[in-house]
């Protein structure tokens, strides 16, 4: 009898669970996270200190935000300041309803860094103060166009947080949009590169687990000093990243990322960027070019020394 | 009886064919181009004079034009030179069987430059004597590391000549590791984009025609004149470039391009330029990072200026 149940509710609930939880395919039977996403939000990466203890917004809290960012656009600068980009730049998005991008600790914020990040490079607070920029390598890795490296690549940003996926039966593809980086993932269990290897983008390997692509990187390259690597994230040559993918909707691709990096962080830290529908394509991307950007920063930087001279 | 003849025909040569032809394919049952290919080569993109009239050399040309590449590596640079890259830093390969890669126009070489790209920028005179270097934008933009545009990804270099192709049912992914511009590229049919929109990589569409894939590449951008755009041949908004990728053996893809660009060409021109396994896989590309080379010769500008006014 129990047997005969068991069937009966096979009957009624599989076609159900099919609806819920099988994805489309690949033409090999891969779970198929093929599209133009993108994870752009307005959702800082670390909670802010009023949502202390609260991990999800209400309607009501979204809204408001939503309305706050859009009457802060295209305001003009204050007195004595440059200003910025304006909203044709911005592609910033709109807030999900987690008050951090992190997840984990479960404060939403960044674990305390170790030791050695806080205290190695006094060059790094100088920098935080914005006042040393003797030449373009004081600059960090973003502002001089070369990477956002691992997990800095998958964060978003202003703008051009968009990501073309693509997957064939022994690799993944994952072109990146700002900076344009291509990361070419295998699939087919090959062991990770020698240690001597160091990356900025790292090494990485995917796996299914289930209908999740599990992504592993390591060998990240220690170079650099804390001013080079600071806005890129990027991770010691201890670190690990572990990402996960899984397409929970037409629509939607639940993203993570789990950063383990004892050399830089006291503990782990998670971070959850839902990616949805980009509805367009990815045209080339340019960052150099016609970009006076690091020019007038050095520029300015002269200009200020002279004028302190005088 | 031409009739039995042609049949008959047909059953001897068909498996000959089929051996010769049928190249590995995709779980979906496209030709599988896939892998890690290097078409590194000491071929001239034009054919020298010593080779007038002769397409191809004999096995002792190539063995003896290998033997004068080799004997000249490594050696020091004449007096009041700098030199460049020791043989650790090239990757120049072996001649092939050709004069040149440039097999149309039959005289190997580039067909005639009009009259708009000779006369309309006297700039480039000036660069190409190598006298104006007064700033980074007097670089072309393989130099700058922004790209070496379509054909000029495809063409051989000093280094770095290697290209890992992917394919899915929908799209061919071809990352060049020189300055790692990852060409994705559509195979199902859309058309291309508004002409208004101009890239340097162009915007590329592919098909099948037979076991050959045919890549054509429109909508390339006019910006720049001609000292930034001549080392990456980039064509003009004109310009239209049609690739064929066919794997003719494991271990060799035979591709070609033509360019048809009646702004810069009097006629159309075609290289062929095959691809072999690299044997290896690509790492992370780095240009600016510890590249002092642009500064250098900004600065070598400064102090010949300055040896000029003395």
């Amino acid at each position: 009898m129990r047997y005969v149940i068991a069937i009966l509710a096979g009957v009624v609930l599989l076609p159900a669970l099919a609806v819920a939880q099988a994805p489309e395919r690949t033409p090999w039977g891969d779970p198929d996270l093929q599209g133009v996403w993108t994870n752009r939000t307005t959702t800082p990466i670390e909670r802010p200190t009023e949502f202390e203890e609260r991990t999800v917004l209400s309607e009501e809290e979204r809204a408001e935000f939503d309305a706050q960012a859009e009457a802060a656009r295209d305001q003009p600068p204050p007195p004595g300041q440059t200003g910025s980009y304006n909203s044709f730049w911005f592609d910033r998005g709109l807030r999900s309803n987690q008050t951090s991008l992190i997840v984990d600790p479960p404060n939403g914020r960044y674990p305390a860094k170790t030791e050695r990040v806080r205290e190695s490079d006094p060059a790094f607070a100088a920098m935080r103060d914005g006042t040393r920029f003797d030449t373009w390598y004081d600059l960090n890795l973003y502002d001089r166009c070369i990477t956002r490296g691992m997990p800095g690549a998958m964060l978003p940003g202003f703008y051009n947080h968009n990501y073309q996926i693509l997957q064939t039966p022994d690799y993944v593809v994952i072109l990146v949009e700002m900076i344009h980086d291509a990361r070419i993932i295998p699939l087919d269990g090959r062991a990770h590169l020698t240690p001597r290897i160091g990356q900025w983008l790292g090494d990485s390997r995917g796996r299914w687990e289930g209908d999740t692509l599990v992504v592993e990187t390591t060998n990240l390259t220690p170079k650099g000093d804390q001013r080079v690597r600071y806005l890129v994230q990027a991770g010691s040559e201890q670190a690990k990243v572990v990402e996960r993918f899984t397409r929970v909707a037409a629509d939607r691709i639940d993203y993570s990322f789990t950063v383990t990096d004892p050399l830089t962080y006291e503990s782990p830290w998670t971070a959850e960027i839902p990616m949805v529908p980009l509805g367009g394509e990815i045209f080339e991307y340019a960052c150099h070019e016609g970009n006076y950007g690091l020019v007038n920063i050095l520029a300015g930087a002269r200009a200020a020394e002279r004028a302190t001279e005088q | 009886m031409r009739h039995v003849i042609a049949i008959l025909a047909g059953v001897v040569l068909l498996p000959v064919l089929a051996v010769a032809q049928s190249p590995e394919r995709t779980p979906w049952g496209d030709p599988d181009l896939q892998g890690v290919w290097t078409n590194r080569t000491t071929t001239p993109l034009e054919r020298p004079s010593e080779f007038e009239g002769r397409t191809e050399l004999s096995a002792e040309e190539r063995a003896e034009l290998d033997a004068q590449a080799e004997a000249a590596r490594d050696r020091p640079p004449p007096p009041g030179r700098t030199g460049a890259y020791n043989s650790f830093w090239l990757d120049r390969g072996l001649r092939n069987d050709r004069t040149s890669l440039i097999v149309y126009p039959p005289d190997g070489r580039y067909p005639e430059r009009t009259e708009r790209v000779r006369e309309s920028d006297p700039a480039f005179a000036a660069s190409r004597d190598g006298t104006v270097f007064d700033t980074w934008e007097d670089l072309n933009l393989y130099d700058r590391c922004i790209t070496r545009g379509v054909p000029g990804s495809m063409i051989p270099g000093f280094y770095n000549h290697n290209y890992q192709i992917l394919q899915t049912p929908d799209y061919v992914v071809i990352l060049v590791e020189m300055i790692h511009d990852a060409r994705i590229i559509p195979l199902d049919g859309r058309g291309h984009l508004p002409t208004q929109i101009g890239q340097w990589m162009g915007d590329s569409r592919a098909r099948w025609e037979g076991n050959t894939l045919v890549v054509e590449t429109t909508n390339f951008t006019p910006k720049g004149d001609e000292r930034v755009r001549n080392l990456v041949r980039a064509p003009s908004e004109q310009g239209h470039v049609v690739e064929r990728f066919t794997r003719v053996a494991a271990d060799r893809i035979d591709y070609s391009f033509t360019v048809t660009d009646p702004l810069t060409y009097a006629g159309p021109w075609t290289a062929e330029i095959p691809m072999v396994p690299l044997g290896g896989e690509i790492f992370e590309y780095a240009c600016h990072e510890g590249n002092y080379g642009l500064e250098n010769i900004l600065a070598g500008a400064r102090a010949a200026e300055r040896a000029t006014e003395q």
